[in-house]
């Protein structure tokens, strides 16, 4: 209690103390001035925060059943969806022998080859129909080894008809009618993709050679080549009898296993080993420790020791500012005459003051006066002093040199 | 809230646990400990809220003099404060020691001495003094800046004082002696003595020695109680720097010098700073030391960024001074702001006062031209020969108006516009 009236009465003299601010009214402040900044940057770590919940990593592979974009092929997954097709989309192949029941369809596309041959034999004996999309030369050999790659189909030339053709006794007879009912409702499909040879060929088309075809079936139609996938994308279902075949194709069956393998299917060789496990276990957590101390080092030193102190700066002018400025100005105009004209007018009245000549005294009477002071020609004198007019910079420089060593010549006598 | 380095020591020490036994929960344990020392110590710190501060300031201080603001700090609280304090004067202040260590025991009251070396003329000033309030480990502090406004008043050095005693010597030389030769107006009559070999005849008193059987001369004084005026002006053109001194400390410096010559001399000074209203003004008529008033009222004068209106001036002039007086002008003779409003003015000065415009030559504009070693040389030269040439031809307006004209370089400025004074004094024209 007295301490607190003293406290009072020391304050009455003049004193200044930190108590008229709480430490709460100095963070009240401090949130006050600094509330834009706050505000801004919750907005923007808000903002950020929802683009990245609101969008999950999107699909944007060639021809994935979950991809809507044009190159995808979710259309024709959403379809057989609906027609009552269970479609299954896998990537490993552990995930694709696990999900393959009895008669259902596998679809097989391995754009990147990753698959190993071992791996493909897996596949190849599974009790269903396999479609394999634009396969490989190893995929053929596996899992359609009576089938064989013939190149692309030329870009040239119309749609492809159903038109199709077997290939066993080389002639080209017409087709069993397992396989018309499949690609007979198509009529014709867009041209692309790759073309094979193989027992029965649909959508044939003309090469150099023997003709090849972007739909082939092995001989019992246990296993189909769709050399165009094309057909399956988003973007080219809608047209031709794409849809009809694609349906017939993948559509036979209960069940269709998308299967498109990726990095996880890759067979790892035995890992090298890592440097970093070669390290005491120690090293990470003290190297994150001292990175943590060098943060607080730095709020250490940053901290200043109250609040900045402001200094009123005086205008700096040099007085010769406008001299310099008017040099400049003469410079960029290339103004010789008057450079000369003033230097010529300052010698001439320094002169003429040396000389005891009055102000008003003419140019002549300087150059008479100076004849006779010094002991140059009069012809020159007068030609420095009165006549000459320099042309170029180099003249000038010139001329003022002589003009001020003749000066200094008079001024020192 | 501020850490020290004892706290850094300790989160370094963490990597040793951290060696031993190299998971993240020793590192979170280690994180623990460091949070419980600095809270504890946060908390058991004396509060920088309970200090109490009372400054004394020296009243004034001289430019290139060296001072001591004190600063007592009263510890209100109940803990002992062990703190780290800054005195928050601005940089041209030149606190040579502005952050000091200080203990004060609860209760108990202690001296904090800064020594001030100030580097600018004006009121130069403190607002508050950060205290950083350590903890007894301490690992941590609390801190705070305690509002505490102060203010210095720093003078104009008044270098020209060495040039006074010379010319107080000539002044006086002045005295008494028949130095004024021509019974002009204005010079005084003094006293009646012997005549002694060497005096003029002229001034030998016929009626008084008519009187007495020997010769007698009279004698005059140099003229007293004569009154002048002097006008600094303010506006933009005194901030131009020459020899990285503005203009308006060279005019202080002379017209100080003038002052307490002028002063000695037995005349009535009159200052006044001027650009479009008065900034400043001393008159002679009020008491104490006239010297201390001036420098007082040129402490915090600035040059403003604005034309000066020299036409107010004749009536200023004559708010001060009804009667004939010695009017200084200490303005800058470049050409078009002079010729603009200056001359115009000068005639009417002139009709009535003794008028002697005085302002610094640059000394680089006569280096410039000097100099005449390549193309953008010579340039410089020919604008360097037509600004003394404008200079000149002002110069010589202005002599034609009547007015005596003090045209040097810094340094000389004010010794020569005293020597311009005693020789107007000298031959009685004031």
């Amino acid at each position: 209690m007295s301490q607190a009236t003293a406290a009072r009465a020391s304050a009455d003299n003049g004193e200044a103390s930190g108590e008229e601010q709480t430490a709460w009214s100095v963070a009240r402040q401090r949130l006050r001035r600094w509330s834009f900044w706050l505000l801004l940057g919750v907005l923007l770590i808000a903002a950020v925060l929802v683009q990245l919940l609101r969008s999950p990593p999107a699909d944007r592979e060639d021809l994935s059943p979950a991809n809507p974009a044009p190159n995808g092929a979710m259309a024709v997954a959403e379809v057989l969806r609906q027609q009552g097709v269970e479609v299954i989309a896998t990537d490993s192949l552990d995930e694709t022998l696990g999900a393959l029941a009895d008669g259902s369809t596998l679809l097989f596309h391995d754009a990147n080859s990753y698959l190993e041959p071992e791996q493909l034999a897996r596949l190849s004996d599974h009790g269903g129909r396999t479609v394999l999309v634009r396969p490989g030369f190893q995929q053929l050999q596996e899992l359609a080894p009576e089938v064989t790659a013939a190149g692309r189909v030329p870009e040239e030339g119309g749609p492809l008809t159903a038109e199709c053709m077997t290939n066993d006794d080389g002639a080209g007879s017409p087709a069993p009618d397992e396989q018309d009912s499949d690609t007979q409702p198509a009529g014709s499909i867009t041209r692309g993709g790759l073309g094979y040879r193989g027992p029965v060929m649909c959508f044939t088309f003309d090469t150099g050679a023997e003709p090849a075809a972007s739909y082939v079936t092995s001989a019992d139609g246990g296993t189909v080549v769709l050399g165009a996938g094309h057909i399956l994308s988003n973007e080219e279902i809608v047209n031709r009898g794409n849809a009809a075949l694609a349906l017939n194709t993948l559509g036979s069956a209960d069940r269709l296993v998308w299967y498109r393998p990726s990095l996880s299917d890759l067979a790892v060789p035995e890992e090298p080993q890592s440097p970093l496990a070669l390290l005491p276990a120690w090293v990470t957590p003290v190297t994150l420790w001292l990175l943590a101390v060098g943060v607080l080092t730095m709020l250490w030193q940053g901290r200043r020791l109250g609040k900045l102190i402001q200094e009123p700066l005086p205008v700096v002018v040099p007085a010769a500012e406008t001299a310099a400025g008017r040099a400049r100005l003469y410079q960029d105009s290339k103004s010789i005459r008057r450079a000369a004209a003033n230097l010529r007018a300052a010698t001439l009245t320094r002169l003429a003051a040396k000389l005891r000549l009055g102000a008003g005294s003419s140019a002549a009477a300087v150059v008479d006066a100076v004849a006779r002071r010094s002991n140059r020609p009069a012809v020159e004198l007068d030609r420095l002093l009165r006549t000459y007019l320099p042309e170029s910079e180099s003249q000038l420089v010139d001329w003022a040199q002589n003009l001020h060593s003749l000066e200094k010549e008079i001024l020192d006598q | 809230m501020a850490l020290t380095g004892r706290f850094i020591l300790l989160a370094l020490a963490g990597i040793f646990p951290l060696i031993l036994f190299p998971t993240g929960q020793t590192a979170l344990w280690w994180c623990l400990f460091l949070a419980v020392l600095l809270a504890a110590d946060l908390g058991l710190a004396g509060s920088p809220r309970k200090i109490g501060l009372e400054r004394r300031i020296p009243s004034s201080v001289r430019l290139t003099e060296e001072c001591t603001a004190e600063l007592l700090l009263t510890n209100h609280g109940t803990r002992q404060l062990k703190a780290v304090l800054r005195d928050g004067w601005q940089p041209s202040a030149g606190a040579v020691n502005p952050v000091q260590r200080i203990t004060i025991p609860a209760g108990e009251r202690r001296l904090l001495a800064v020594r001030l070396r100030p580097e600018r003329r004006g009121d130069l000033l403190a607002h508050h003094v950060a205290v950083r309030s350590l903890g007894p480990l301490g690992v941590a502090a609390r801190q705070l800046s305690v509002p505490a406004p102060a203010r210095l008043r720093v003078l104009p050095p008044f270098h020209a004082k060495r040039h006074l005693p010379s010319k107080l010597r000539k002044l006086r030389e002045l005295d008494g002696k028949a130095a004024v030769q021509i019974r002009g107006a204005g010079t005084e009559f003094d006293s009646l003595r012997d005549y002694v070999r060497g005096d003029d005849v002229r001034s030998i008193d016929w009626r008084a020695t008519a009187r007495r059987q020997a010769v007698v001369v009279r004698t005059w004084r140099p003229e007293r109680d004569r009154r002048v005026v002097i006008v600094l002006d303010t506006s933009r053109t005194a901030a131009a720097r020459i020899d990285n001194e503005p203009r308006l400390d060279t005019g202080i410096e002379a017209s100080l010098l003038l002052a307490a010559l002028a002063e000695r001399g037995g005349d009535r000074v009159d200052f006044l700073a001027f650009d479009r209203r008065a900034r400043a003004t001393v008159r002679s008529a009020s008491k104490g030391n006239l010297l201390n008033q001036l420098v007082n009222a040129m402490a915090t004068v600035e040059p403003e960024l604005i034309e000066a209106d020299w036409s107010q001036i004749p009536a200023q002039v004559h708010n001060i001074s009804s009667h004939r007086s010695l009017v200084v002008l200490l303005t800058s003779l470049d050409s078009g702001s002079a010729e603009e409003s200056l001359l115009p003015m000068l005639a009417q000065l002139t009709a009535k006062h003794v008028v002697v415009v005085a302002s610094v030559r640059d000394p680089l504009l006569d280096a410039l031209r000097a100099e005449r070693g390549t193309a953008t040389d010579v340039f410089r030269a020919a604008a360097a020969e037509r600004a003394l040439l404008d200079r000149a031809a002002i110069t010589q307006q202005i002599k034609q108006l009547g007015a005596e004209v003090v045209d040097a370089d810094p340094h000389q400025l004010p010794p020569q516009l005293a020597d311009t004074y005693i020789r107007l004094k000298a031959a009685g024209r004031l």
